[in-house]
């Protein structure tokens, strides 16, 4: 079988004939021609601001746009279709909002540890220890990958959610093997506020919708790993911890999840993970400026130059670290207080 | 005594964090989904997630939105966050046609700039000096950071509703307050340290 044989175009393709009418309710005229022009496959220029009056639809077809609570409702399935190309990329000019500082811990059996491309893996402690540590040194959110991710480990898992939900008082993530809205659903009703999608949403991009649909947009983000393709300036989509190449571009596959319903990209470049060399800024910059949803910035992190450029030069919403943090190189506090003095909007701790 | 709370599960969505996050602070939660449960002495509390609309339906489908509109006119105190807050108002851009609780008179709006939903930490300040009653004069509590995920926010009809203020393109409403009713647009369960001091000062408040 090629890979190709995963993608249904029709997936995909939500734009087409056939898909917008299922996502128009009957009664709705929110795909309006001018706006169906903008679900055309993405044009580079759709984003530019001084399309932006042109864009906006007129005051009554923005209402749903994203609900707040982020709930989908039926028709807000095909909505991110139009706010992807009408919607600014870039928070907005006067905004206090704050970058995100965000530690990684990948679990295994109900262990965190920490590897270097995705291999090599060493114990690092109790992920729900970890995770006070972080909270208290002023981690603004923190993120759950569950590696290993077989039937069996599913329930130390859930465990592992359940102990971190008990003691934490910011948001976190769960990831990894989260295959279907069960398993999402588990892991949402244990306390995770997230839950982080990847290959399975790349066999299956429903999955997509129907987590989004069921818990809202804000409960499920799009895990990307992205190998950088030799001379084409290109990112292909990694599946299966970064051992099945899949073809894909990484950036329609994201544009796709997006308008599925994904709320946010975590984008981890698989050329950088684990090797302390630098986030993909280039990667980062395309993506964060190409998505109307926040972009987190994996793979990579060394220190606070990493994360200023990542911010100030690639315009990525968050950042995601993992081993810098579990070997004590850097505080979080330390680390903030640097990327601060630079200039960056983050929460003080 | 223990301190118990009535927690209004039919806003939909996961009440656990919320749950949880009162269980810390030593309170019991009654899950609240139907009217006749609602005792008007103790406090309530409206965690949101849905849309404005969807929410609306379900608390005037199951009598709840009409009890409550009774008991906090009467002065039960209230607490709503996300949109917990923003169905108190008279009605949303989110969902038109809906009719709120309409406890503050005023609108619900989107956010026009910037990525929509917002997603994280915000600076929130209180406004100086507090209109309204709200909360203790606690100092460390006139500015901090709070997590949000919101497309939408209020606009009360009433600037003096407003207890605290942030940034996102323009200035816009993080929190009301009016006589009995406090709310929140952001988490405070899920915004650290100064999250549960806020949500500690209005259990002292209501206690």
């Amino acid at each position: 079988m090629t890979y190709s044989n995963l993608w249904k175009p029709a997936h995909f393709d939500l734009c087409k004939p056939a898909h917008r009418d299922l996502c128009e309710p009957p009664q709705s005229d929110l795909c309006k021609p001018a706006h169906r022009d903008l679900c055309e496959p993405p044009q580079s220029d759709l984003c530019k601001p001084t399309h932006r009056d042109s864009c906006e639809p007129p005051q009554s077809d923005l209402r749903s746009g994203h609900s707040d609570s982020c709930m989908p409702t039926q028709s807000d399935l095909c909505k991110p279709a139009h706010s992807d190309s009408c919607m600014p990329t870039q928070a907005p000019a006067h905004s206090d909002l704050c970058k995100r500082i965000i530690p990684c811990l990948d679990v295994a059996n109900g262990r965190t540890v920490k590897g270097v491309r995705f291999a090599n893996l060493r114990d690092i402690g109790d992920p729900a220890v970890l995770a006070a540590e972080y909270e208290r040194q002023g981690a603004d959110e923190l993120m759950f990958l569950d590696i290993t991710a077989t039937k069996d480990n599913r329930s130390t898992m859930t465990q592992v959610v359940t102990r971190v939900a008990e003691q934490l008082s910011i948001p976190f993530s769960v990831g990894g093997g989260v295959s279907s809205l069960e398993d999402a659903r588990r892991l949402l009703e244990c306390g995770a506020d997230k839950v982080t999608v990847n290959s399975a949403a790349v066999r299956n991009p429903k999955l997509i919708a129907e987590i989004a649909e069921r818990y809202g947009s804000q409960s499920c983000v799009l895990s990307i790993d992205a190998r950088r393709q030799k001379d084409s300036g290109e990112f292909e989509v990694l599946i299966a911890g970064g051992s099945i190449a899949t073809g894909r571009d990484a950036l329609s596959w994201a544009r796709a999840g997006v308008r599925l319903g994904a709320g946010e990209i975590l984008l981890t470049s698989w050329d950088k993970d684990g090797t302390l060399s630098g986030f993909d800024v280039e990667m980062v910059s395309l993506f964060s400026r190409a998505l109307p949803v926040p972009v987190v910035a994996s793979g990579g992190a060394r220190g606070p130059q990493c994360f200023i450029d990542v911010f100030q030069s690639a315009g990525a919403d968050a950042a995601l670290a993992a081993t810098i943090f579990h070997d004590g190189v850097w505080t979080i506090s330390a680390l903030k207080q640097q990327v601060q003095q630079a200039g960056v909007n983050v929460r003080p701790c | 005594m223990s301190r118990e709370v009535d927690l209004i599960t039919a806003g939909g969505g996961n009440i656990g964090s919320v749950k949880r996050c009162f269980q810390r602070l030593g309170v019991s939660c009654r899950e609240i989904d139907d009217p006749a449960m609602i005792s008007g002495t103790r406090p309530l509390v409206l965690p949101g997630v849905g849309a404005f609309g969807s929410v609306m339906v379900n608390l005037e489908q199951t009598g709840i939105a009409n009890r409550l509109r009774q008991v906090v006119s009467s002065g039960t105190p209230y607490l709503g966050i996300c949109v917990g807050l923003q169905v108190l108002l008279s009605d949303s851009e989110e969902s038109p046609g809906v009719r709120g609780l309409d406890l503050i008179k005023g609108h619900v709006v989107r956010f026009n700039n910037g990525k929509v939903p917002q997603i994280g930490w915000n600076k929130v300040t209180r406004r100086s000096p507090p209109t309204t009653r709200f909360l203790s004069e606690r100092g460390d509590l006139n500015e901090g950071y709070a997590y949000f995920v919101n497309s939408f926010y209020a606009i009360p009809e009433s600037p003096d509703a407003i207890s605290y203020s942030a940034r996102y393109g323009n200035v816009f409403a993080a929190a009301l307050s009016s006589a009995n009713i406090t709310a929140f647009q952001f988490h405070p369960e899920k915004s650290g340290e100064f999250g549960i001091a806020i949500l500690e000062d209005w259990l002292n408040d209501v206690f």
